[in-house]
């Protein structure tokens, strides 16, 4: 009725390779955008594969594997800094910036792809977290705000002020190289 | 809010702008090549991943039978000799704990294709689809050359090898049209794409498990799947697929036709042990 352990184990594998195995390169993608290393990604992204495998029984077939593999993974990873950090974690600082970034430029269509990523690994940790999540790998506020562990309105005002940032960064990178004339 | 759009360009404009700012921010990120997986450790992960699912669920009946010991101890006693039977041939599986493709059958007789090899089949027909055919890969191949560099001296100029061979046989017939160096369900293939009266022929090479046999057994039909035609051999450490819609006999003819060649560039490249 159950089936012999040997073919529960092998469904349970089924399962597991054909919903889990297919995000590895998205979450190690993800995962080398919070540690900026790729040794690190590959530790976190190990663990996080082996974590959710133990923990496979849990999730739902069909429903969101991979916000539910980054979850773990953003869980892990907090554990992580928390085990290695002697010091209270302050809260960023980047939250009282700037009602000053008044104006925002389009981006100009002529910048480079690198040029972008620079501009994104320049942003702070918090607001680059969340554009990250939110626009580049389209997790909903909701999610972002589960993996990240504050309120769904931070997680807004933070995108809004991470993209007015990214902007600014295009706008002077872009007048650097004289696409467009400084204002 | 959907009413105010339809009556305000300037939040038309907005909204617009933030949409081609995050397209070009999501493109940007996918071809950064930092945040791109490296294919070895993707193909090496699940197959540990694989070999722990095993080892975990060996251990995991070993617990059940216990946990039922307590309470019906002639049950648990009769249950516990059937599961016995049952589990003792799998503790001779092999797995392969350096992360290789997993193969375990008899390789000097692909016809009797075991389990692990039949995964790697279908990844190759499923690389076949989805990068020769509709170019859908979630990762983008790299060059040859630079997999050379990366992984492998084996994968250097093997385009050229597989090309020279064709050319040999069938003169102008095949063109080869592009190599690369792709990653499919978390296994990567030298990937070389041909074209050969009007249809696509993908030759695509893996990694296999060492056997300790240096011999090139020729190439065989290794079945269909659809209009799809596959034939593989072994060459050396390698697991070589030909996969198109040409008729059985032609598919297997470029096989036959790149086998030779193909084994003995493993053999110079210092890959072969």
């Amino acid at each position: 009725m159950f089936g012999t352990v040997k073919q529960r184990e092998e469904r349970d594998w089924d399962s597991f390779e054909s919903e889990a195995i297919p995000h590895i390169p998205d979450i190690y993608r993800i995962a080398y955008w919070l540690v900026r290393d790729r040794d690190e990604a590959q530790d976190l992204v190990q663990e996080t594969f082996f974590q959710a495998m133990r923990s496979f029984h849990r999730y739902e077939i069909g429903t969101n594997c991979r916000a539910w593999l980054t979850k773990i993974m953003y869980n892990l990873n907090g554990k992580r800094i928390r085990k290695l950090s002697r010091f209270k974690l302050y809260e960023d600082v980047d939250e009282t910036i700037s009602e000053t970034i008044a104006f925002e430029p389009p981006i100009e269509t002529d910048i480079k792809d690198k040029e972008i990523v620079l501009a994104l690994k320049r942003l702070p940790d918090s607001f680059r977290h969340v554009v990250l999540l939110a626009d580049v790998e389209e997790f909903t506020y909701r999610e972002v705000s589960e993996f990240l562990g504050i309120p769904a309105g931070t997680v807004m005002s933070r995108l809004h002020r991470g993209r007015q940032m990214l902007r600014m960064e295009l706008t002077k990178k872009a007048q650097e190289f004289g696409i467009r004339k400084a204002g | 809010m959907i009413r105010h759009l339809e009556s305000c360009a300037n939040c038309r404009e907005e909204l617009a702008q933030v949409r081609a700012h995050r397209q070009q921010l999501i493109s940007a990120v996918h071809n950064d090549d930092e945040s791109v997986i490296d294919p070895m450790f993707a193909v090496k992960l699940k197959a540990a991943l694989r070999a722990e699912s095993v080892q975990g669920a060996t251990s995991y009946s070993s617990f059940i039978r216990f946990a039922f010991a307590g309470g019906l101890a002639l049950l648990v006693v009769g249950i516990s000799a059937l599961l016995l039977q049952e589990r003792a041939p799998q503790l001779d599986v092999v797995v392969n704990p350096n992360g290789a493709n997993v193969a375990n059958s008899n390789n000097n007789d692909r016809s009797k294709r075991s389990a692990s090899f039949e995964l790697v089949r279908n990844d190759a027909l499923d690389d076949h689809r989805n990068c020769a055919l509709s170019h859908r890969l979630e990762e983008r191949p790299i060059k040859l050359a630079e997999a050379a560099v990366r992984y492998d001296a084996v994968y250097r100029d093997l385009e050229q090898t597989v090309a020279d061979a064709l050319k040999s046989k069938f003169g102008n017939e095949l063109t080869l049209l592009r190599a690369h160096y792709c990653l499919i369900n978390g296994r990567a293939f030298a990937h070389m794409i041909v074209e050969h009266d009007k249809k696509i022929v993908s030759v695509l090479m893996t990694r296999g498990e060492a056997d300790g046999n240096n011999e090139t057994p020729a190439p065989t039909d290794c079945g269909n799947e659809g209009p799809l035609k596959v034939a593989c051999f072994r060459a050396e450490r390698f697991d070589v697929f030909v996969i198109s819609e040409l008729s059985s006999e032609a598919n297997l003819s470029v096989a036959e036709s790149i086998a030779e060649p193909v084994a003995d560039h493993i053999r110079i490249s210092g890959q072969s042990v």
